[in-house]
C-alpha cells in the first residue's frame, strides 16, 4: 500500500464565470521514503492539488471529490477534529512565502513549540526545548538565542527553515513543500534543498515538493508528475523525464531551461518559450487541454481528449502524439 | 522603550499648550461680558468696572492668557464665578461618577465588541454576521439619550430589574455601585461598541487572509484558537486605534449620559456650567476632558508595541 495515494482527485471551485475545475482528475502515488515533484506553469493547479492535500483549501465556493489515501484512510472523510491531528503531525507542509508564512507578532519559539504542544504529550519547557534543537537540526545558529526572536529579526532563508523546523518537530511521514525555493536567492535555494534532502534522508520523510523550476526537480526528485491545466499529462522517473520526455508540454519546458555552456556565439543561444498562455480551467476543456500551444498539435487533438498511456515502466503520457511517434504532417 | 515613552511624553506637551490657547481663544471670543454676568442684573456700570477688574478681565489678551497658562501649571484651574470654589476642586468632587461610568462602559463595550468582531469575521456572510453587523449599525445609528430612554423604560420601568437613575459611590458596595451604572453604560458603550465591533471584524477579515493563518491551520491548530492567538493579536494594533479615538466619543456621549440618567459627574457640571455661562468651569472642564484624551491616546501609542514587536521605538 501506498503511503499516500491521490485518486481520481477533482478540486472545484465555484466563480461567478463558471466553475474552475482547478485540478481535474488527478491521480499520485507518493511511496514511503521517495520525494515525487509536482512540475507545472502557474495556474496549473498543482499548488492547489497540494493544499488540498491536507485540507486546507476552504469556503463554501471549493470543493473537493475523489480519495486522498493517506495510509489507507480517506482523508476527505476525516471529521475536522480528526484532520488536526493530521496535519503538522503526519503529514506536514512548507509554503512558498517564508516572509509571510510566519506569524509576525510571535516569538519564533512559541511558533515551533506550538506544533509540539498540540501533537505531543510534553510541557512547555520540553517543548521549547524540542524547539531549540529543531532549530539546531535546520542549520539555525545561537538556536537558544532565536527562540526568542520574531519572524523579521530574521533573513528570508532563516524563516524559510525556520518553516521546516515547524513542519519537521513532530516528525511527519510525509512533508509537502510547495514552491518552496521560488522567493528566495539562488544560494539560499541550494541550500534549503540540501537542507531538505538531508533531512528527508535522517527522518525518513517522504516529500511531495510542487515546483515550476526544473532545477528543483532534477535536485530532489525520484519521480515527475507534469500538470498542465489541472490535468496530469505525464508521470515518469526523472532520469527518464530529462532524458526523453514524452509529452510536448514537458519537452516544452525542457527547452525553456536555461543551459550551461550557451552564450551570444552559440547557434541556439536563445531560450525557447512555449508561445501561448495556459488554457483557462473555468468552464468545459474540448479535446487535448495543452492542444492549443502545442506543436505537434493535429486535427484530432482539439476533438478527442488523449487518455493517459503507459509508456514503458512506471511511464504515463497523455498525448495522441508523444514525442518520437511520428506525427503525420510535422 | 523608556526613551521612547519619554519622547512621546514630551511631544502631548505641545498638544496640551496649543489645546489651552484654543480653549482660552474660544471663550475669549464667545459673545457675552462674564463681568456684567457676575455683577448681576442690576449692577450699575462702575460696580461691573470693579468686578472686571478683580477678575482681571480688563488685562491685554496676552497677559491674561499667561496668567492663566500659569494657573494651570499650578493645578489653578481658575474659581467659579457662581460657586466661588475652585474649579479645581468642583472637578475633584465630581470624578468619581464620570470615570466609574467611563471605565465600566469600556470594559462592557470592548469585552462584547472584539468577540462580536471575531466572530463576525470568522463567519463572515453567514447570518451570524449579518446579525451582529446589523446590530453594531442599529447601535451606531441610534443617539445616546435615545437608548438610554429605551433600556431604562425596558429594564427599570416595566421589569424593575434596575435603578431608573442616579448613583451610588463605590464606598456603598460594589454591587449598588455597579447596578447603577450598567443601563447608563450600555447606552453610552453603544455606539462605541458597534465602532469597535466592525473595526474587529474589518481587521480581523484582512488577517484571515494572510499565509501565517494557513501555516496555523497546516500546524493543525483549532479554528478558536487560529482566531483568538494567532489572528486577533495581528489585528490588535488597528483595534486599539479605535478604542483610543473612540473615547472622543465616550467623552461627548458622557455629558448626555449624565444628565439623562442624573449622575453627578463631570458631565453635569460642564452641562450646569454652560447654561450658567461660567467660564473659568468651561475652560477647566473642556481642558481636563482633553488631558484625558490625550492621556489615553499616549497610553494606546505606548500599547501598540505590546502587540506588535516591528513597531520601532
Amino acid at each position: 500500500m501506498a503511503l499516500l495515494e491521490l485518486k481520481d482527485l477533482r478540486v472545484h471551485f465555484r466563480t461567478p464565470n463558471g466553475i474552475n475545475r482547478a485540478v481535474d482528475g488527478l491521480d499520485l502515488v507518493l511511496d514511503a521514503g521517495e520525494t515525487v515533484a509536482i512540475v507545472g506553469e502557474s495556474g496549473s493547479g498543482k499548488s492547489v492539488a497540494s493544499m488540498s492535500i491536507l485540507r486546507l483549501l476552504h469556503g463554501e465556493n471549493c470543493r473537493s471529490d475523489g480519495e486522498i489515501l493517506y495510509q489507507g484512510r480517506n482523508l476527505l472523510d476525516l471529521d475536522e477534529k480528526a484532520m488536526r491531528r493530521i496535519r503538522g503531525n503526519e503529514i506536514s507542509m512548507i509554503f512558498q512565502e517564508p516572509m509571510t508564512a510566519l506569524n509576525p507578532v510571535m516569538k519564533v519559539g512559541r511558533q515551533i513549540s506550538e506544533a509540539i504542544l498540540l501533537h505531543q504529550n510534553v510541557d512547555r519547557d520540553t517543548a521549547m526545548r524540542k524547539a531549540q534543537d529543531m532549530l539546531d537540526l535546520v542549520g539555525i545558529p545561537e538556536s537558544k538565542r532565536r527562540l526568542d526572536e520574531y519572524p523579521h529579526q530574521l533573513s528570508g532563508g532563516m524563516r524559510q527553515r525556520v518553516m521546516i523546523a515547524i513542519a519537521l518537530a513532530c516528525e511527519p511521514s510525509i512533508l509537502i513543500a510547495d514552491e518552496p525555493t521560488t522567493a528566495l536567492d539562488v544560494t539560499i535555494q541550494a541550500q534549503i534543498l540540501d537542507l531538505v534532502k538531508e533531512l528527508k534522508d535522517r527522518l525518513g520523510t517522504s516529500v511531495l515538493i510542487v515546483t515550476h523550476d526544473l532545477g528543483v526537480v532534477a535536485e530532489v526528485a525520484n519521480r515527475v508528475v507534469v500538470m498542465y491545466a489541472g490535468q496530469k499529462v505525464e508521470e515518469a522517473g526523472v532520469g527518464d523525464l530529462f532524458a526523453a520526455p514524452l509529452h510536448p508540454y514537458t519537452e516544452g519546458l525542457l527547452r525553456a531551461m536555461p543551459k550551461l555552456g550557451t552564450s551570444r556565439v552559440t547557434p541556439d543561444w536563445r531560450l525557447a518559450e512555449i508561445p501561448g498562455q495556459i488554457v483557462s480551467t473555468i468552464g468545459e476543456i474540448k479535446g487535448c487541454v495543452f492542444a492549443n500551444r502545442c506543436n505537434r498539435v493535429q486535427e484530432v487533438c482539439h476533438e478527442i481528449r488523449p487518455a493517459l498511456r503507459t509508456f514503458g515502466s512506471g511511464r504515463v503520457a497523455a498525448c495522441h502524439f508523444p514525442c518520437g511517434s511520428k506525427v503525420p504532417d510535422v | 522603550m523608556l526613551i521612547f515613552t519619554l519622547r512621546r511624553i514630551l511631544a502631548t506637551i505641545p498638544v496640551m499648550l496649543a489645546v489651552a490657547l484654543f480653549i482660552f481663544v474660544l471663550l475669549y471670543l464667545a459673545p457675552g461680558d462674564p463681568a456684567e454676568m457676575i455683577a448681576g442684573d442690576n449692577a450699575s456700570a462702575a460696580e461691573i468696572e470693579q468686578v472686571r477688574e478683580l477678575l482681571g478681565l480688563n488685562q491685554p489678551f496676552l497677559v491674561r492668557f499667561a496668567d492663566w497658562t500659569a494657573g494651570l501649571l499650578r493645578g489653578d484651574l481658575g474659581v467659579s464665578v457662581f460657586s466661588r470654589k475652585p474649579v479645581t476642586e468642583l472637578i475633584l468632587q465630581r470624578l468619581e461618577p464620570t470615570f466609574s461610568l467611563m471605565a465600566t462602559t469600556l470594559i462592557i463595550s470592548i469585552t462584547a465588541a472584539i468577540p462580536m468582531g471575531v466572530i463576525a469575521a470568522a463567519r463572515a456572510g453567514s447570518w451570524i454576521d449579518r446579525a451582529i453587523m446589523g446590530t453594531a449599525v442599529l447601535g451606531f445609528s441610534v443617539p445616546v439619550f435615545a437608548t438610554s430612554y429605551a433600556l431604562s423604560w425596558i429594564f427599570s420601568i416595566q421589569l424593575n430589574w434596575l435603578p431608573v437613575q442616579g448613583y451610588q459611590p463605590l464606598s456603598e458596595g460594589l454591587w449598588a455601585w455597579f447596578r447603577h451604572l450598567i443601563i447608563p453604560s450600555i447606552a453610552l458603550g453603544s455606539v462605541y461598541m458597534a465602532l469597535i465591533a466592525r473595526i474587529t471584524r474589518t481587521s480581523m477579515l484582512e488577517v484571515l487572509n494572510q499565509d501565517y493563518i494557513r501555516t496555523a491551520m497546516a500546524k493543525g491548530q483549532s479554528r478558536t484558537r487560529i482566531l483568538f492567538e494567532h489572528a486577533l493579536k495581528n489585528a490588535a494594533v488597528s483595534i486599539l486605534t479605535v478604542i483610543g479615538l473612540g473615547v472622543a466619543l465616550l467623552i461627548g456621549g458622557a455629558v448626555v449620559t449624565e444628565s439623562v440618567f442624573s449622575i453627578p459627574g463631570i458631565g453635569r457640571l460642564t452641562v450646569d456650567a454652560i447654561l450658567q455661562r461660567d467660564y473659568p468651569v468651561i475652560q477647566g472642564v473642556v481642558l481636563f476632558f482633553s488631558f484625558v484624551y490625550v492621556l489615553i491616546n499616549l497610553a494606546v501609542d505606548l500599547a501598540y508595541r505590546l502587540f506588535d514587536p516591528r513597531i520601532r521605538l
